[in-house]
C-alpha cells in the first residue's frame, strides 16, 4: 500500500509538472533562467536573445533581467473566439491583400478577429498570414489615442524630446455592431499631434492608410506657414524629424502589407520585454472605452543614463526595470518592394500566440544591419476583460551605426484611451476641418 | 500705437477672465490645459557695405532682441449634443530689443512715438507686448459633417507658395523688425477675424471642406518708424529696418499711414480632395491691400501711405506625383489681384494740386509652379534631404511705358540709373522668380541645417540678384538650442529689381539662444 501510495503521489507529482509544463511552460522556464543575464554568463542565453540584444549584453552595454509574469500574456477569450471563427474564410492574394477565399477579391467588410487563426508553418503565404493575424489583433482595439513622449538618446542621455498625442481609427477588424461607414474604403486613418516643445508644436502628421492598392494619402500641417501640405508616402520611411524611428514602424510596423515581401524563417524562443511582472488594471467607462495606465512615473521608463555608475549604453532600460520572459516567436523577414524606401531587410520576431512583435532587426539597404527596436509592454485588464495585448509602452530604436536611440513610448495622460468607441473618433476626426482645428 | 497694442492686451485680458469665468464652474475640474513656450535672445550683425565686398569687413550690431513667447491652450470639453467649445488658444508675446539702449547714440534719434495707429515710434520697436492670438473654437460634430467657428485673434494663410505671397494676403506683414525672410509665422500680424471652417462627410473618394473669413481689423504691412521730418532732407529713417528700406529716399517728407479701417474684409476658399492625390482649392477675397501705395503732398511736405480695396481671385493644387517610381508632391497656386498698386517709374505729379502720385493700380497675376521631393543624398546625411523648387511668374497684366523708364546707357545696357538718379522703382511686365529650399538633419538631429536659395534673372542687360540664407541649429540640450544663420544679398546691385536693394546694406548674420519647453 505503501509502495502505491508512493506512486501514486510520484505520479501525480509528474502529472502537475507535465500540465505546469504544458500549460505554463514559459514560466517554468523562466524560472531556470538566473536573475541576471550579462557579459559574464550570457554564452548561456545566446539562443533566448535576440542577435542585437545579445551582442549588446555581450559587450557589457546591457543587462537581461528575467523574471515571471503573475499574469497570462493573452488576448480575450473572446476575441480568440471569433477568431475561431474565421478559419477558412480568408486568403492572401499574390500582392499580399487580404481577400475573402469564395471571391478571391480584397475584402472591404469589416470582421472581427484574427483571420488565420490556425497557421501552418508549411503553408506557401505563412508569413502574411502572420502579418495579417498581427493586423487584426490591433485592429480589436477600434480607435485609439495615446500620449506619446519621443525621446533623442545619446551616448549620455536624452537630448532632445517632443510630444503629443497619436489618435488611430480602425475601419476594419472591429467587433460586430460597431462598424463604421466605410466609402473610401480605408483600414486606418493616423494622426499624430505634436503638442511640445514650442519650436515644433502643430508639426502634425495625418495618413489615410486603404485596403486596396491605393498609396497612402499623406498631410502635413507645417506651422510657420499654417498650412496643410500633401507629403509623399516615402516619408514613412524617412526617419521621424531626424529620430532613429519613422512612421511605418509605429507598433513595429504600421505600413501597408503588399508594399513588402514576406518570408518565415524559423521559430524559437526569445526573451521579450515586460515593464511590469504585475498586471496593472485600466479604469473602463460605460461606453467600453478604457484609459491606459503604465507602470512608471513620467514619460519613460528609467533608463541606463540615470543610473549613478552606470557603464553600459545609456539608452539600455536601467537594471531591473524590465522583466525578460520567454515566449515563442516566428521569425518573420519582410523584404520592401518599393527601391525608394529607405530601408532594406527587416526581420521581426513575431509572438505564436498574441502576434505582437517584440523585436525588430533592420537593414540599410546595402544589406547592413543598422537599426534595432525593442518593444516593450505591460499587461493591463478592465473590469470586463478587455486588455491590452497588442498595445505598448514603449518601442526603443537603437541604430547601432550611429551609436544612437530613439525611444518612442507612451504615458498615462487624461486624454489617452484604447477602445475608443465611433462616438468618440470616427473618420470626421481626421478631416481637414479637424487637422486644421487641432493644429493652429 | 503703443495704448493701441496695450488696450488690446487689455480687451484681451478681460475676455480670458470672462472665459474663465464661464468655464470655471463645473466643467473646471475637467480641462485640459497646456503651456508651451520659448525664451530667446538673438545679436543681428549687419555688413554695412555688402557681403560681395568683404565679408562683414564693416559690420555693425542692428537687434539684440529678447523675446518670450508662448500658448496656453484650453480644451473645456463642453458639449451640448453636436455642439462644444474645443478650444481657447492665447499666444502671447513680449520682446525687448536692448539695442536701442546698447547703442543709444545711433538709435536715439528715432521718434518715441508714431504719428497715426499705424506709424510705429521707437517705443514700438523697442518693447513689444502683445497678445498676438486669443480664440475660441466652437465646434460642430454631427451627421452634417463638421466644422468650426473661430472668433478672435488669430492667422489664417491660404496657398501653396512658400516664400512668395500670392493668395497669402490675409494677415500683413510685420517688417518693423525683421525682413520679410524670417519665420513666416513670427512675421505675420494676427488680425481680428470670424473664421468659420467646415467638412462636408466624406463621399467616396471626394471630400470638401469651406473656409470662410470675416475681418473688421484693417492693418496695413507694418514698418519701422518712418520718422521723416518735413524740408528735413537728413532726418529720420534711421531705424534698422527702416534703412535699408526704399522709404529712405522719402526724407524730407513727414509720412503718414492712411488705412481704411472703417472697411471689412471677407472671403472664402473651397477646397476638394479629389481621389487619394489631388487637391485642388478656389478662393475669392476681398482685400484691403497690405501694400502702400504713395501719395506725395507737396506743398505739404507730407508722405501718404494709401490702401486701397482690390478682389483676389486665386486657386492652388497640389498633387502627389508617382509616376515612373518617382514620388514627389507637385504643386500650383494662382492668383489673380484686381487692382494691386505699382509704382511708377517717375512720379506722376498734378501741378494743379501739388500732389504727387507715385503708383498705378493694375490687374496682377502671380503663378506658382513647385515640386518637393525627399532626396536620399547620402553624402549630405543619413536622412532625407527635403528639397523645395519654386518658380513664381509675375504679370503686370495692363501695361504702360510709364511703369518702366529703361535707360539704355552707351554700352546698350539698361542701367539701373537715369542721369545719375537711382531707379529703383522700375518694373518689368513678366518676372520671374525662383526659389530653392533644402532642409535635413545632421548628428541624430541635434543640428538642423537648412538652405534658402531666392533668385531673380536679369531683365534689360541686368544681371541677376539672388539672397542666400544658409542656418543650422543646434539642440544643445532637450530644451537649449542656438542657431546660427546668415541672409546675404548678391549679384547686380545696379539692378532695378530682385533683391539689389539689399545687397549693399542687408546682409546679415544672426545668433541666436533660446531655452524651450
Amino acid at each position: 500500500m505503501k509502495l502505491i501510495r508512493i506512486i501514486k503521489c510520484l505520479g501525480l507529482s509528474l502529472l502537475s509538472m507535465l500540465v505546469l509544463f504544458i500549460g505554463f511552460g514559459g514560466i517554468l522556464l523562466a524560472a531556470d533562467l538566473p536573475k541576471l543575464i550579462d557579459k559574464t554568463n550570457c554564452s548561456q542565453y545566446k539562443d533566448l536573445l535576440v542577435p542585437p540584444l545579445y551582442r549588446a549584453v555581450e559587450r557589457g552595454a546591457w543587462v537581461v533581467t528575467p523574471g515571471t509574469l503573475n499574469f497570462k500574456y493573452k488576448h480575450t477569450d473572446s476575441f480568440l473566439a471569433a477568431s475561431a471563427k474565421n478559419a477558412g474564410k480568408y486568403d492572401v492574394s499574390k500582392e499580399g491583400d487580404l481577400i475573402e477565399k469564395s471571391t478571391g477579391k480584397i475584402t472591404f467588410i469589416n470582421f472581427y478577429g484574427m483571420p488565420f487563426p490556425k497557421i501552418d508553418r508549411n503553408d506557401p503565404r505563412v508569413a502574411d498570414k502572420i502579418i495579417w493575424n498581427f493586423n487584426y489583433q490591433r485592429y480589436r482595439l477600434t480607435g485609439t489615442r495615446t500620449a506619446i513622449h519621443i525621446a533623442w538618446i545619446n551616448q549620455t542621455g536624452e537630448e532632445r524630446f517632443i510630444g503629443g498625442l497619436d489618435s488611430r481609427l480602425y475601419m476594419m477588424g472591429r467587433p460586430l455592431g460597431t462598424e463604421i461607414k466605410n466609402p473610401d474604403k480605408v483600414l486606418t486613418y493616423e494622426f499624430q499631434n505634436t503638442m511640445w516643445p514650442m519650436s515644433v508644436k502643430g508639426t502634425n502628421t495625418m495618413s489615410y492608410v486603404y485596403v486596396d492598392e491605393r498609396d497612402n494619402s499623406n498631410f502635413a500641417y507645417v506651422p510657420a506657414i499654417r498650412r496643410i501640405r500633401q507629403t509623399t508616402s516615402t516619408a514613412r520611411s524617412d526617419p521621424y524629424m531626424g529620430s532613429d524611428a519613422w512612421l511605418d514602424m509605429n507598433y513595429m510596423w504600421s505600413g501597408k502589407n503588399r508594399s513588402m515581401k514576406w518570408k518565415v524563417v524559423g521559430e524559437k524562443t526569445i526573451l521579450v520585454s515586460f515593464t511590469s511582472p504585475n498586471m496593472i488594471p485600466m479604469q473602463e467607462f460605460s461606453d467600453g472605452m478604457t484609459q491606459p495606465v503604465y507602470p512608471y512615473t513620467g514619460k519613460l521608463i528609467k533608463m541606463g543614463y540615470e543610473v549613478p555608475g552606470w557603464k553600459g549604453d545609456a539608452w539600455a532600460p536601467a537594471p531591473g526595470v524590465i522583466t525578460y520572459v520567454p515566449r515563442k516567436v516566428w521569425v518573420v523577414e519582410q523584404t520592401p518592394k518599393d527601391p525608394y524606401y529607405n530601408w532594406g531587410l527587416h526581420v521581426n520576431y513575431v509572438d505564436q500566440e498574441t502576434y505582437v512583435i517584440w523585436y525588430k532587426e533592420v537593414y540599410d539597404k546595402s544589406g547592413a544591419f543598422r537599426t534595432w527596436v525593442s518593444l516593450m509592454t505591460h499587461f493591463s485588464e478592465s473590469p470586463s476583460g478587455n486588455n491590452n495585448t497588442g498595445d505598448y509602452d514603449g518601442q526603443l530604436y537603437v541604430d547601432e551605426k550611429s551609436r544612437h536611440a530613439t525611444w518612442s513610448g507612451r504615458f498615462s495622460h487624461p486624454e489617452a484611451y484604447l477602445y475608443m468607441p465611433a462616438s468618440k473618433i470616427s473618420p470626421g476626426f481626421f478631416s481637414t476641418n479637424n487637422f486644421l482645428l487641432l493644429s493652429k | 500705437m503703443r495704448k493701441r497694442r496695450w488696450g488690446e492686451a487689455g480687451l484681451c485680458g478681460f475676455v480670458m477672465l470672462v472665459l474663465f469665468g464661464v468655464f470655471s464652474t463645473n466643467a473646471v475640474a475637467e480641462m485640459a490645459t497646456s503651456f508651451h513656450g520659448f525664451f530667446e535672445s538673438n545679436l543681428v550683425m549687419r555688413d554695412t557695405t555688402g557681403i560681395q565686398y568683404g565679408f562683414f569687413e564693416e559690420a555693425e550690431a542692428v537687434q539684440q532682441r529678447n523675446i518670450l513667447k508662448f500658448d496656453i491652450d484650453i480644451e473645456p470639453n463642453i458639449e451640448w449634443g453636436p455642439i462644444g467649445v474645443e478650444k481657447v488658444h492665447l499666444t502671447f508675446r513680449g520682446a525687448y530689443d536692448s539695442i536701442f539702449d546698447l547703442r543709444a547714440n545711433a538709435y536715439d534719434i528715432i521718434d518715441s512715438q508714431g504719428k497715426s495707429r499705424f506709424d510705429y515710434g521707437l517705443r514700438d520697436i523697442r518693447f513689444e507686448s502683445d497678445l498676438r492670438e486669443a480664440f475660441i473654437d466652437f465646434t460642430y460634430k454631427g451627421n452634417l459633417g463638421r466644422g468650426f467657428f473661430r472668433p478672435g485673434r488669430q492667422i489664417v494663410s491660404w496657398g501653396e507658395g512658400l516664400l512668395e505671397t500670392l493668395n497669402d494676403v490675409i494677415n500683413p506683414p510685420d517688417n518693423s523688425f525683421n525682413l520679410f525672410f524670417q519665420n513666416p509665422d513670427d512675421v505675420k500680424t494676427p488680425l481680428w477675424m470670424g473664421r468659420i471652417n467646415y467638412s462636408m462627410p466624406r463621399l467616396p473618394g471626394f471630400g470638401l471642406n469651406f473656409d470662410l473669413l470675416w475681418i473688421p481689423d484693417i492693418r496695413p504691412t507694418q514698418w519701422g518708424p518712418l520718422d521723416g521730418v518735413r524740408g528735413n532732407t537728413r532726418a529720420g529713417f534711421q531705424a534698422p529696418y527702416v534703412s535699408i528700406l526704399p522709404f529712405a529716399d522719402l526724407k524730407g517728407f513727414s509720412v503718414y499711414e492712411r488705412v481704411p479701417t472703417n472697411e471689412n474684409e471677407y472671403g472664402g476658399k473651397v477646397s476638394a480632395e479629389i481621389g487619394t492625390r489631388l487637391n485642388v482649392s478656389l478662393l475669392y477675397f476681398r482685400d484691403v491691400v497690405n501694400e502702400p501705395g504713395m501719395l506725395l503732398y507737396l506743398a505739404q511736405g507730407r508722405a501718404e501711405l494709401t490702401h486701397n480695396k482690390q478682389h483676389v481671385y486665386g486657386g492652388y493644387f497640389s498633387y502627389q506625383l508617382l509616376a515612373g517610381g518617382m514620388e514627389a508632391v507637385v504643386r500650383g497656386e494662382v492668383s489673380r489681384y484686381t487692382a494691386y498698386p505699382i509704382s511708377l517709374a517717375s512720379p506722376s505729379v498734378n501741378f494743379a494740386t501739388m500732389v504727387g502720385t507715385t503708383f498705378v493700380y493694375k490687374p496682377v497675376t502671380k503663378t506658382m509652379l513647385a515640386v518637393d521631393k525627399d532626396l536620399r543624398l547620402r553624402w549630405l546625411s543619413k536622412d532625407l534631404t527635403k528639397v523645395s523648387l519654386e518658380w513664381i511668374h509675375t504679370t503686370i497684366n495692363e501695361w504702360e511705358n510709364r511703369l518702366d523708364d529703361v535707360y539704355i546707357d552707351g554700352t546698350g545696357r539698361a542701367t539701373g540709373k537715369v542721369g545719375g538718379v537711382t531707379k529703383d522703382r522700375r518694373n518689368i511686365r513678366e518676372q520671374d522668380s525662383f526659389l530653392l529650399q533644402i532642409m535635413t538633419y545632421w548628428w541624430a538631429s541635434k543640428l538642423n541645417p537648412t538652405l534658402l536659395v531666392a533668385y531673380n534673372p536679369g531683365h534689360h542687360g541686368e544681371g541677376a540678384t539672388f539672397m542666400v540664407k544658409p542656418s543650422i541649429k543646434w539642440y544643445v540640450t532637450p530644451q537649449f538650442y542656438t542657431d546660427l544663420r546668415l541672409q546675404a544679398f548678391l549679384g547686380d546691385s545696379q539692378a532695378s529689381n530682385g533683391f539689389s536693394n539689399g545687397i549693399k546694406t542687408a546682409s546679415e548674420a544672426t545668433l541666436r539662444v533660446g531655452y524651450e519647453w
